[in-house]
């Protein structure tokens, strides 16, 4: 059963006379369970396609449907539904560690007790214990970020999506919280949408890849076997089909 | 190491402080000998003047009273001007209404608030009252207006993911997102409402700081005028390191208050 569908998914901005097609007429499905990559050049749309999924931004026109409901206009329901990791970590600053992995859940009015059990579990889950009363500026940015996934599963939400998360950190760091954060999302079973302009990347975390054009609209919708990810010559093969695809739409635009 | 770092240029700066104000206090001293007691009047006479005004009982009253007034005054300012600046800050379109008339009031000087407020108002206290509100309130609504403005719009998408109700947004990220603005605006505030009340007291009122110093000045007493002020200046600094004692608490997740 499908998850999550977008329906001729279309974002146009206009900024004066100017009319600016950001997303345009994107058309796909994520089953329940699925990890699924959105692959494109930087500035291609994709992080509109993740604020509409978000239900953040309004559709100009198709739609985006998760349980037969749209975020946008039925906002209310996907009250805890939704968990989101960001580009940047966006904890709030002026909370400790703990209270910001507790953010959630104190606006879904968990008591307190429960809350602060529960947002523990998670910081330590992410590696974090022993951190809870570090303020966001004391911690390094991969910590930051560790903090940031952790918010987003304590509300456990069906639904994680995640934009650019790894792109402001190191290579190293990177590594090694993309290969915690795929672990989390597999053993918590959820439905997940991983946004990302690195191809290895898209491979690494999706069971399936999306490649975006420009203005945002699928290229290619590719499934990934187990086996690709581990050899590194098909791997390879792929991300030249991947990169080629995304050059033929560029140079026909 | 770096807090015995920050301790000891804080001491230096202290040191430096002393060292200006000593210089400034014995040039006046000396001052004091070669001219006549209702231009500079020595420190050991203002010190008399306090000794005096302790005895008769002003000291504490009058100050007191100002004090009073003035914070009065910034409450009543920052709870009609902080709504006003909360209200532009949410419903936006509201802004272009209020912003005109913010605007206007605050380009009415103190000075003609203080005589327009004698003129509506009866009692001392409602004048004083009104006068504070008017010069004050502009202020928290433009400072808080902007700070709303302000707040991330990363962190409110982040918000708005867990989908909050509104009030949630105000009490979890708006809130505590303007604290800082808050606090610099009572800082600006606190100096030039001592400044405003001192004005009204001068001309509309028969208590207070501003009234004793009108009166020590018809008596030519130099020394009276100096020992009212000196009250006025710890009276604002005093206030002000309040605010600073409590952007140290308020503030304590920031990396640079300390």
């Amino acid at each position: 059963m499908a998850k999550i569908e977008c329906r001729s998914l279309t974002k146009v901005f206009t900024v004066g006379d100017d009319r600016f097609e950001a997303v345009s007429d994107l058309t796909f499905r994520v089953h329940n369970g699925e990890l699924v990559s959105v692959v494109g050049r930087t500035g291609c749309g994709k992080s509109s396609t993740l604020h509409m999924i978000l239900g953040l931004e309004r559709p100009t026109s198709g739609s985006v449907i998760i349980d037969d409901k749209e975020p946008y206009t039925d906002f209310g329901y996907f009250r805890g539904r939704l968990g989101a990791v960001f580009q940047t970590d966006r904890l709030l600053p002026w909370r400790k560690a703990l209270d910001n992995v507790a953010y959630g859940l104190e606006i879904l009015r968990v008591a307190e007790p429960d809350r602060r059990t529960r947002a523990q579990h998670w910081l330590e889950r992410v590696g974090l214990g022993g951190f809870e009363n570090a303020y966001p500026h004391q911690l390094s940015g991969g910590m930051r970020q560790r903090v940031g996934i952790a918010r987003a599963f304590c509300v456990e939400p069906e639904v994680v999506l995640c934009d650019e998360a790894f792109g402001h950190l190191d290579q190293v760091t990177a590594t090694k919280l993309r290969g915690d954060f795929l672990e989390l999302v597999r053993e918590t079973r959820k439905t997940a949408v991983f946004i990302t302009h690195d191809i290895d990347e898209a491979i690494e975390l999706g069971n399936r890849v999306l490649v975006l054009g420009k203005p945002a609209r699928l290229l290619m919708d590719l499934a990934i076997a187990e086996e690709v990810k581990s050899n590194t010559g098909m791997r390879e093969e792929l991300k030249m089909r991947i990169l080629n695809s995304i050059e033929a739409n560029q140079a026909s635009a | 190491m770096e807090p015995s770092e920050s301790a000891a240029t804080r001491h230096r700066s202290i040191l430096a402080a002393i060292v200006s104000i000593g210089l400034l206090l014995i040039s006046w001293q000396i001052a004091s000998f070669f001219l006549p007691e209702f231009i500079v009047p020595g420190l050991q006479l203002i010190g008399l003047e306090f000794v005096k005004m302790f005895e008769e009982g002003t000291l504490v009253r009058d100050s007191l009273l100002t004090l009073i007034r003035v914070m009065l005054g910034l409450i009543g300012g920052f709870v009609f001007g902080g709504a006003l600046g909360l209200l532009m800050g949410i419903a936006k379109k509201s802004e272009n209404y209020l912003m005109p008339l913010i605007n206007f009031v605050m380009g009415v000087p103190a000075l003609s608030w203080t005589l327009i407020v004698i003129l509506w108002f009866r009692g001392t206290e409602t004048r004083i009252f009104a006068l504070m509100l008017a010069v004050s309130f502009p202020v928290f609504a433009h400072s808080i207006l902007d700070a709303v403005k302000g707040v991330s719009q990363e962190l409110l998408e982040m918000t708005l993911a867990f989908r909050p109700t509104r009030s949630q947004v105000l009490r979890l990220l708006i809130f505590p997102s303007i604290v800082p603005s808050i606090l610099t605006a009572w800082k600006v505030s606190i100096g030039f409402a001592v400044r405003v009340v001192i004005v009204a007291e001068l001309v509309g009122a028969s208590t207070g700081v501003g009234y004793r110093m009108v009166q020590q000045q018809s008596l030519l007493n130099m020394s009276g005028v100096l020992a009212w002020t000196l009250i006025l200046v710890f009276m604002g600094l005093a206030l002000q390191g309040l605010i600073t004692k409590s952007e140290q608490h308020f503030l304590r997740w920031r990396p640079t208050a300390r």
